[in-house]
């Protein structure tokens, strides 16, 4: 065998245990072994039970059932958020209408006739996929510990590893972002006919279905991501290696596609450097994106390619692709639209489409 | 409604009525486009041979692919194979499609890799469809509702690119585009902006404009010309700067679904198997060879009868430091210049023309738009660069000045870290965007003789014999599936994409 003979996962949250098991997974003849460490209490990870929908590829992949899960941890897909009331459009993809993105034909019919074009939530929710999945953090955590279990995965402390993957929080090594500081404490949960987000004083009420939180400036982890997560025979995982709170689920799936990442370029025994150098490059590629979203629904200070993105959607409604955007276009979109934003030109390929053809599209959807 | 924006074409080759087609499909009414051009001024036809994307763009222009193959007597492209790159008496095919399939998510390439020190494997062409197909000179297009393996692999074009023009020409024109027949003998411009303004015309006509497109070659007019936007020159890593172009007729035999690539003493020469004749062409530099060496070569070299003399094309490698500059877009030659190694010419001035239609200005051209295109246009040509470098300086050859050069040159420092990461850990550098996936790499690393220290470590998970089944099923499987499709020239002729005149 080429790879680690022996992974130790430092931490003892859902990010250890989800690593712990996707590497087991991953190298069978591998000794897994979980070195606990009592999980930071300014983690939030631990706490708020949500994630995009990129939660069903990573059960997928850890071999967890949907089915399992959903009945374990009382998971409900989102179908809905309003944002200070007003509704978020569907995230994903951007459909397209005889080559033109949807959001501009939208926009020239809202600047054409405003009152006969229906609110873009309405036009891109029917039939669109949920925003993503909430549920109980603690049942989630126990549910994978049961499975680390039946895996075979050992607890303990493991000296002679040859691979370390350090689950727990951001240490002295850290890119910091200006972004608040957060701590969160449990509210009311949301009602049955979504998710809701009221944004206010610089705090964000997110409620759910299965709970509520309130997100405040404080004494929470630094924000920001680490510099180079993989480096010699280790590697940071979780809020070891990102800090990006967007109330949105994108935190814990970050999380997920840092796992995912880390086993696509499973270590050797002996580890290439090149190869932990593009580890790093692609991740801090992702971090970064996650880092301008969650700048982007703080409103804090924008990096040059966050303003770059926000001048381009301002001035033309242009959403450019993104590699490596966690973040769909879609959300992009819907967010900007629910925060009022609306771009100052009509953008010429939706002026091509006939008006007719226009109208009609619009009163489908109304 | 606002006015349209005044958009004046110069130059009616491929690239100057690909640019005429989108914008009058996709911006009818928001452009109003005039094209010039000469009939004295004969057209490059950059390439015979094209990558698959072409087909997503006459798909959006909404031309049936037999009526465009009947038309430039176009055959299928199923990859390019290329000999004596590596060492002479290498032969591989860089095939538009994958290798294999990927088994329990880790690329097949690294069970490959595991199978080879194994000793277990065959060679990598016979887990790839796409070559097995082309080896045997069979085609077919892939079924909709095929499995992996059978859907594994796109297909490109072939064609006389000195009739696309003409057919895009009348699609143009049909959508409202004004053909002018001219050659431009001026160029006026704004005191203020430095902006074009007019072109003067040999007959005196004056052509107004809001946007101006250069497609007018490597005369490159207006962008090398009025606008004098710097040129980033890679010669120093491609060094091959002439062609010596040669038609010939068709052998009797199959028409093979394939360019070919052949390495020679001071370059390389293609072979482009049409419906009615053989394209044959010798690029190489002119540091290491003469023209009238290279004419000899290349008509030592062709198979069939030629069917003119050689004629002899320059150029040289880079491109514009901006292709857009003030109110002047470059697209094709005048924008960039990569040798046909990959067929890549047509794809960067489709990828130009696309990315024209997304950031289209109005009459006031917003820098952000001008800004993101550059970038584009930049990091496709730096990519196609990068891959291009590579099939010259993998090699073990030292048989000519020319190969001693490229093989000891050094590396743009994008390459350089592209190579460590293969020869250290067998994976390809991801990119979101641009040409050229992990499929592509992987047939000329591997193609050139060049075998990583490691693979994935997971592909050490299954037992031997488990993999050795896995291997035999996808190469069995492959094999089946090949020996049901038509011949090369059978599936022209049933898709109604027979022209032969």
């Amino acid at each position: 065998m080429s790879g680690p003979a022996h992974v130790a996962v430092l931490g003892s949250g859902v990010v250890a245990l989800s690593a712990a098991i996707a590497f087991r997974r991953a190298l069978p003849g591998a000794r897994i072994t979980l070195i606990e460490r009592p999980a930071d209490p300014r983690a939030l990870l631990d706490r708020i039970g949500a994630a995009t929908l990129a939660i069903d590829a990573f059960h997928r992949a850890i071999g967890l059932d949907q089915q399992l899960f959903i009945r374990r941890t009382g998971a409900v897909a989102i179908h809905g958020v309003t944002l200070n009331g007003e509704p978020i459009g569907a995230p994903g993809a951007i459909a397209h209408v005889e080559g033109v993105a949807l959001h501009q034909l939208w926009l020239r019919s809202l600047a054409e006739r405003p009152e006969t074009t229906p609110g873009w939530a309405a036009l891109t929710m029917p039939g669109a996929e949920p925003f993503g999945v909430r549920f109980d953090m603690p049942a989630y955590a126990a549910l994978l510990a049961e499975m680390a279990a039946a895996l075979g995965i050992a607890r303990g402390e493991a000296d002679d590893a040859d691979l370390l993957l350090d689950c727990t929080a951001p240490g002295t090594d850290w890119l910091s972002a200006p972004l608040p500081s957060l701590i969160a404490e449990p509210i009311a949960p949301g009602g049955p006919e979504g998710e809701t987000l009221a944004i206010g004083d610089g705090a964000v009420n997110w409620q759910a279905p299965p709970w509520g939180w309130r997100l405040t400036r404080g004494a929470g982890l630094p924000p920001g991501r680490h510099p180079a997560p993989r480096s010699g025979r280790t590697i940071a995982l979780g809020e070891a290696a990102l800090v990006a709170e967007s109330f949105d689920g994108h935190a814990l799936s970050a999380a997920h596609a840092d796992i995912l990442r880390a086993i696509e370029f499973m270590p050797h025994a002996e580890p290439s450097g090149r190869e932990a150098a593009e580890y790093n490059r692609r991740t801090a590629i992702a971090h970064q994106r996650l880092l301008d979203w969650a700048t982007e629904r703080w409103n804090a200070s924008p990096s040059e390619d966050l303003a770059t993105l926000r001048a381009g959607f301002a001035a033309r409604g242009r959403i450019p692709y993104r590699d490596g955007d966690p973040v769909t276009p879609g959300a992009w979109v819907g967010w900007w639209f629910a925060r009022g934003v609306r771009p100052t030109r009509i953008d010429p390929t939706a002026r091509a489409i006939a008006q007719d053809q226009l109208i009609r599209m619009m009163e489908r959807n109304r | 409604m606002t006015d349209p924006v005044r958009v004046v074409i110069v130059g009616g080759g491929t690239a100057g009525w690909m640019t005429a087609s989108a914008l009058a499909r996709f911006l009818p009414g928001v452009a109003d486009v005039r094209l010039i051009e000469s009939e004295e001024i004969g057209i490059v036809g950059v390439g015979e041979a094209t990558l698959p994307h072409l087909r997503a763009f006459l798909q959006r222009l909404g031309i049936p692919e037999a009526e465009m193959m009947r038309a430039t007597n176009a055959t299928y492209k199923l990859g390019i194979d290329f000999r004596d790159f590596g060492r002479i008496g290498d032969r591989y095919i860089h095939p538009f499609g994958a290798y294999g399939v990927d088994l329990a998510g880790v690329g097949f390439h690294h069970y490959w890799l595991r199978a080879q020190a194994e000793g277990g494997a065959r060679g990598i062409e016979d887990y790839s469809l796409p070559i097995v197909a082309a080896r045997a000179n069979r085609f077919a297009l892939p079924p909709a509702d095929g499995d992996f393996l059978s859907t594994s692999y796109g297909w490109a074009y072939q064609f006389d690119a000195t009739r696309l023009a003409p057919m895009l020409r009348g699609y143009s024109q049909e959508r409202g585009v004004t053909r002018t027949e001219g050659r431009v003998t001026a160029v006026e411009r704004d005191g203020e902006s430095g902006d074009v303004t007019e072109l003067v015309l040999e007959s005196g006509e004056r052509v107004a404009g809001d946007l101006f497109i250069d497609c007018s070659g490597f005369r490159a007019l207006l962008i090398g010309g009025a606008m004098d936007a710097a040129w980033e020159d890679w010669s120093h890593w491609l060094p091959c700067d002439r062609a010596a172009a040669l038609p010939a007729t068709a052998p009797a035999g199959p028409i093979e679904p394939y360019t070919r690539a052949t390495a020679m003493g001071a370059g390389w020469r293609w072979r482009i198997p049409l419906q009615h004749r053989v394209g044959n062409g010798y690029v190489f530099s002119s540091s290491f060879l003469s023209e009238d060496e290279a004419c000899a070569a290349i008509l030592g070299a062709v198979e069939g009868t030629p069917l003119a003399d050689p004629r002899i094309l320059r150029f040289r490698a880079g491109r514009r430091r901006e292709s857009w500059v003030g109110n002047v877009v470059s697209i094709g030659l005048a924008s960039g210049f990569l040798e046909p190694l990959e067929s890549t010419s047509i794809h960067l001035a489709q990828m130009a023309v696309m990315r024209l239609i997304e950031l289209f200005p109005e009459r006031e051209i917003d820098p952000a738009d001008r800004a993101a295109f550059n970038a584009t246009v930049d990091y496709e040509y730096d990519r196609v660069r990068d891959f291009l470098i590579l099939h010259y300086h993998a090699t073990t050859r030292d048989d000519s000045d020319f190969w001693n050069h490229v093989r000891t040159m050094q590396l743009p420092d994008s390459l350089a870290g592209k190579l460590e990461l293969w020869r250290e850990a067998g994976r390809i550098e991801k990119y979101g965007e641009g040409l050229f996936l992990e499929p592509s790499w992987v047939a000329v690393y591997l193609g050139q003789g060049m075998i990583p220290a490691r693979h994935d470590p997971r592909a050490d998970n299954p037992a031997p014999a488990a993999l050795a089944r896995a291997l035999d099923d996808i190469a069995n499987t492959i094999r089946s599936r090949v020996a049901a499709m038509p011949d090369h020239e059978a599936a022209l002729r049933a898709n109604g994409a027979w022209g032969a005149t």
